[in-house]
């Protein structure tokens, strides 16, 4: 009966179990994005313009399919869907090495690159992220529900972990997304409830590791990104890129400068996006832009708390830390007051990949949010 | 849709006891209780902080831009380059396009206060990036030192020459006794690997830690920098390499942080379509502003490196064409914290590209034209008994008489190729047949035949003397005469072709009859005829606008006179009369006049002649548009109409020789036909085939004068204007005869000199 009762539910009041405090956030975000983007290219990449708004307006819809698939499907899918995600990142990373684009690893300064037929390049980390965070989040349950040893937890972490964040870091060469699966992880396992005195340990044996990691892990060029960060003026040539962005932030003033005098930030059309939005739209554009992901944010991570169980739970969170991170860092790089990593700002950036990696996420927080609504219905 | 699956009964867990989330208490405070006791607390409140910090930081950022703004006004703009304006486009009176410009990505380099070691890293880089979208750079070093069998590239005599006396290197002989080597300042390098280690070292510090292929590089960029290098040091940008993809401009700009001191502009530069070798001579070509032309030009905004017409409408309409260079700012990242500023576009003042010239030239006519010409000459080339003359050249000039002489073709042959003179600077085969167009060889493809030539009518010319008879009531259309194949005047005889009998005008014109024409021209008298040539344009330049054009000269006692120097010589004789009467003797015209004047003799007016239709500014407005009239000549119909008679009667009698050519045409059409003997220096006796024409008989709308040298007769000659007049009555269907490649474009010199 409780079967029938909710396959009904959910064809007869989609809309009305549908989580809007996410929904709305992400549709005036993609809107704001595609409207800055517009400018960026039309402004500045006339070769480029209009073919690269017309992908980016492609990649929307089809995350918008893809949000919709995810939102309706049944929550038993959830798991085969984050083995199917774990799987596919770590078989595209492990082709890397072989199938890797030589091309746009020249270009980009990365080896993150796949160029897949039909499809165009494609970034497999991008991927893995929300693939670690769905097979973490069902290890972690084991382990609270006592299924696993904490032993055997850890093992089976690191058995995941290992080899995707190791081919991330040391092949990849991709510090930015290294980072944000280390953030997605604490923020699940403090969520797990990790007790405080370890949260201290590792904290220590962090601040023990940087100087090692600082002379052994990081590549001269990251040393310098964040050498220059903490000292503005140790390199120019390092700290050009977050002078210009900030001149452009500042040129929008109140409610955005148009005339066409526009200040050059380098890649201005994905990772330094915030900049346009602060160019072409002024603090209005940005405030409202630091408004709708802050409500994004907060709704994913209400809804974690939300959840009952504690797989979801979770998940959810890693995928809200995720979002987080990328909010945060790309903003605060932005405004100077971070390092600069190559972290695209979501549902605003150029890039078809990101663009749908996001969607996906999206797309299995509003199914956790759908199947918690239709729950509460019923039991009404 | 879903079907639901078996859920793993263990993993499905409704309530779990473990939940983080203490049970709900009752009331506001147990609510408040619940959340600060759960670890989401902490998060919420960590975001909540982190986006105040970056909403406050933006904002401090934005609220204080006019304060920033003002900084950036003050910031003074230490480099500027010219930015060369378009120049504008030229088209056909159809609106195809004929010469235009095209946008090329050039990459500068400028000096950017690095040191010799940052320097080089930074050029490698460049370099680097060059090789992997294979594009050429640094040649100079070529010319002195084959960097890949390391041998000099000249002489060893000149080479030490070279580093002795140039301004570049400034090096002494070296001592005898002394060995050379690769650290010292002072001497010569005569061996070419020490000199290039002299350079890699000593000049320009590349360091050892380059494997050889890099260093190579390097020294590559380096030199073509150090032959520069006074402008260089001056501020002026190094030119590196052109024609970069649009990706690779994008690269540079955006990661010039790494590439410091490149930059990166645009350059216009003139292309011509495939159709203007066609049309060639009236087009004319554009080159390097010379240093003459710089002193009378500069003082219009002309900069030293700006491109102008040289010849034909590109030089006619240089100042409309020509455009506003205008002010850029560059801007290179520079180590140098000074001069470390970008500057904003602000102060730019933008280039205005040129106006676009319409032409009045009709492309399918000039086409089929000279399809038809080159075929002509070809057959002409390979006539047995003129093996030894210079190959033929010819010129054919198409008035619209509706339209205030308008030229709808203006066919020259030999002609050139104007996209050589762009390529020559990178083009071997360009350079080649450049250098062939300007030799003094007997093609002299540059020469626009049309207005420039003036040659001896022949026949066609009594047409014009036919009118000054009648007009001077010498004789009327009915008045006779008997040919019987000789005139005699002052003891000398004068032939006539054959033996035409009893001889009307009408006739007298088909058959074109000598004996007609020496009898009634002896009785007109020199002093009646040339009044009514200077009436029909003959003589006087037409006024086109091309430059270069020649009056040519007819017939006078004053012009006699002025040619000889013995007093006997200078008097005018009967028979100076009857010469000049069948167009031989003092009579030279070129195509223009005479397309003119058979004109003037088919409408009663004498049109002005233009090339150029109409010329549009960038922005669209009209600055000059033709609108001519035609002015009445003062004759009567009653004389013009019996010589129009003679015409038609050349192309529709069975028995002249311009009948089997029209015999089959849709239209009826007035000629004369003309070949005139000419005595070629050091070659002999040849003659030239003129034609000149006009149709439709009732209705004249176009008018074609034409002739080609060397061989031709003025009935062949006519088949030429068949070709036009069906192009413009027809449609625009034409042939190319199996014309392949036009005379005088090719590399190869066009006529032999006649070497042995």
């Amino acid at each position: 009966m409780e079967k029938l009762g909710l396959e009904q539910q959910r064809r007869k009041s989609l809309f009305q179990v549908l989580d809007y405090w996410l929904l709305i956030p992400v549709f005036a975000l993609c809107i704001e994005g595609l409207y800055v983007l517009n400018t960026v290219l039309e402004l500045q990449y006339p070769g480029q313009y209009p073919r690269n708004i017309l992908t980016q307006a492609i990649s929307i819809l089809l995350g918008l399919i893809a949000l919709a698939v995810l939102s309706l499907i049944e929550q038993s899918f959830i798991y085969p869907i984050g083995v199917f995600l774990y799987g596919l990142s770590l078989l595209m990373q492990a082709l890397l090495p072989v199938f890797g684009s030589a091309e746009l690893a020249a270009k980009t300064g990365s080896n993150a690159w796949l160029i897949l037929p039909g499809i165009g390049s494609f970034q497999p980390s991008e991927l893995s992220k929300i693939g670690l965070c769905m097979a973490v989040a069902y290890v972690l349950e084991r382990m609270k529900l006592k299924k696993y040893s904490f032993k055997k937890g850890v093992l089976y972490l690191l058995l995941l972990l290992l080899p995707q964040l190791g081919l991330i870091l040391i092949y990849e060469d991709d510090l930015g997304t290294g980072m944000v699966v280390v953030f997605m992880l604490a923020v699940m396992i403090f969520i797990w409830g990790i007790k405080l005195r370890y949260v201290l340990l590792i904290l220590s044996a962090g601040v023990i590791s940087v100087p090692l990691l600082w002379n052994f892990a990081l590549k001269p060029y990251q040393q310098t990104r964040i050498l220059s960060f903490l000292y503005p003026n140790y390199d120019t040539d390092a700290t050009y890129n977050v002078t210009q962005a900030k001149a452009a932030i500042a040129a929008g003033g109140l409610s955005g400068n148009r005339s066409g005098d526009y200040v050059h930030v380098p890649v201005q059309e994905s990772d330094f996006i915030f900049s346009a939005v602060g160019e072409y739209m002024g603090l209005v554009g940005t405030s409202l832009l630091i408004l709708l992901a802050a409500v994004f944010i907060f709704r994913a991570f209400y809804l974690a708390s939300k959840l009952q169980r504690p797989a979801f739970k979770y998940m959810a969170a890693g995928i809200a830390a995720v979002f987080t991170f990328h909010y945060v860092e790309n903003i605060c790089m932005n405004l100077g007051l971070m390092p600069v990593t190559g972290i695209p700002l979501p549902f605003v950036s150029q890039g078809g990949t990101a663009m749908l990696v996001n969607f996906l996420s999206l797309g299995i927080l509003m199914n956790l949010s759908v199947n918690r609504n239709l729950e509460l219905t019923m039991e009404r | 849709m879903f079907k639901r699956k078996k859920t793993d009964p263990e993993l499905f867990i409704k309530a779990p006891q473990t939940d983080l989330l203490i049970s709900p208490g009752p009331g506001r405070s147990g609510r408040l209780k619940r959340f600060f006791s759960s670890r989401f607390s902490i998060i919420f409140i960590c975001i909540l902080l982190i986006f105040a910090v970056m909403l406050g930081g933006t904002a401090s950022l934005q609220l204080q831009a006019a304060q920033i703004s003002q900084e950036n006004n003050t910031t003074t703009v230490s480099r500027q380059y010219e930015e060369v304006a378009d120049r504008g486009d030229i088209y056909d009176s159809e609106g195809r396009l004929l010469a235009t410009t095209v946008k090329k990505n050039m990459l500068y380099y400028a000096d950017a206060d690095l040191t010799d070691d940052e320097l080089n890293a930074v050029l490698l880089k460049l370099a680097e990036l060059l090789d992997y979208y294979e594009i050429d750079y640094g040649h100079a070093i070529d010319d002195y030192l084959d960097l890949s069998s390391m041998k000099f590239a000249m002489s060893q005599d000149a080479m030490i020459y070279w580093q002795e006396n140039s301004n570049y290197l400034g090096l002494k002989a070296l001592p005898d006794g002394k060995t050379e080597s690769a650290t010292d300042t002072l001497y010569v390098k005569e061996t070419p690997q020490v000199f290039y280690n002299y350079l890699c070292q000593t000049k320009f510090g590349i360091s050892d830690q380059y494997n050889e292929l890099e260093r190579k590089k390097i020294l590559r960029l380096r030199f073509e920098i150090y032959l520069n290098n006074w402008l260089f040091q001056q501020g002026t940008p190094v030119e590196i390499a052109e024609d970069l993809p649009d990706s690779l401009v994008t690269i540079l700009n955006e990661q010039n942080y790494i590439y410091q001191g490149v930059v990166t502009t645009k350059e216009s530069v003139r292309q011509y379509s495939e159709d203007a070798q066609f049309l060639a001579p009236v087009i004319g070509y554009v080159g390097q502003i010379t240093s003459d032309e710089y002193k009378t030009l500069s003082s219009q905004g002309y900069g030293v490196n700006d491109t102008v017409g040289k010849a034909g409408i590109e030089a006619v309409a240089e100042r409309y064409l020509h455009g506003t260079n205008g002010l850029s700012n560059y801007n290179i990242w520079t180590s140098d914290e000074d001069q470390g500023e970008f500057y904003t576009e602000t102060d730019n003042q933008a280039a205005v590209a040129g106006g676009s010239v319409k032409l009045t030239i009709n492309m399918d006519i000039q086409k089929a034209g000279t399809y038809k010409m080159a075929q002509m000459i070809d057959y002409l080339n390979n006539d047995d008994e003129f093996t030894d003359f210079p190959k033929s050249t010819g010129s054919a000039v198409m008035l619209d008489l509706k339209n205030d002489g308008a030229v709808l073709a203006m066919i020259n042959l030999p002609t050139y190729d104007p996209q050589a003179f762009i390529d020559m600077d990178t083009d071997e085969e360009a350079e080649a047949q450049v250098e062939n167009y300007l030799s003094d060889d007997d093609g002299l493809p540059m020469i626009n035949r049309a207005i420039q030539t003036s040659k001896a009518p022949g026949s066609t010319f009594k047409v014009f003397t036919a009118l000054a008879i009648l007009s001077n009531g010498v004789a009327d259309a009915s008045s006779t005469v008997n040919c019987t194949g000789t005139y005699l005047v002052d003891g000398m005889t004068f032939d006539c072709l054959g033996k035409h009998g009893i001889v009307q005008l009408d006739k007298a014109i088909a058959y074109s009859c000598n004996t007609y024409f020496y009898t009634y021209g002896s009785a007109l008298g020199i002093d009646r005829l040339w009044p009514t040539l200077k009436d029909l344009g003959l003589g006087e330049k037409t006024g086109i606008e091309l430059y270069g054009e020649t009056a040519g000269y007819r017939p006078s006692r004053d012009l006699k006179a002025s040619l000889y120097k013995d007093p006997s010589n200078q008097l005018w004789y009967a028979a100076d009369t009857v010469q000049t009467s069948i167009g031989q003797g003092l009579n030279s015209y070129t195509a223009v006049q005479l397309a003119r004047a058979v004109g003037a003799i088919a409408t009663g007016y004498l049109t002005d002649v233009h090339v150029i239709d109409e010329i549009t500014a960038s922005d669209g407005s009209v600055l000059q548009k033709a609108d001519g009239e035609p002015t009445a000549i003062d004759y009567d119909e009653s004389d013009l109409e019996p010589i129009r008679a003679g015409m038609l009667r050349m192309t529709t009698d069975p028995e002249s020789t311009a009948y089997s050519t029209f015999v089959d045409a849709s239209y009826l059409s007035a000629g004369k036909t003309g070949t005139a003997d000419t005595v070629l220096d050091g070659y002999g006796m040849t003659n030239d085939g003129i034609y000149i024409c006009y149709a439709p008989y009732d209705d004249p709308q176009v008018a074609i004068a034409a002739w080609i040298e060397t061989g031709a007769r003025g009935a062949y000659i006519s088949e030429l204007a068949r070709v036009m007049f069906d192009t413009y009555f027809g449609d625009t269907d034409y042939s190319d005869f199996g014309i392949t490649q036009l005379p005088g474009v090719s590399a190869e010199a066009y006529s032999p000199t006649n070497a042995d």
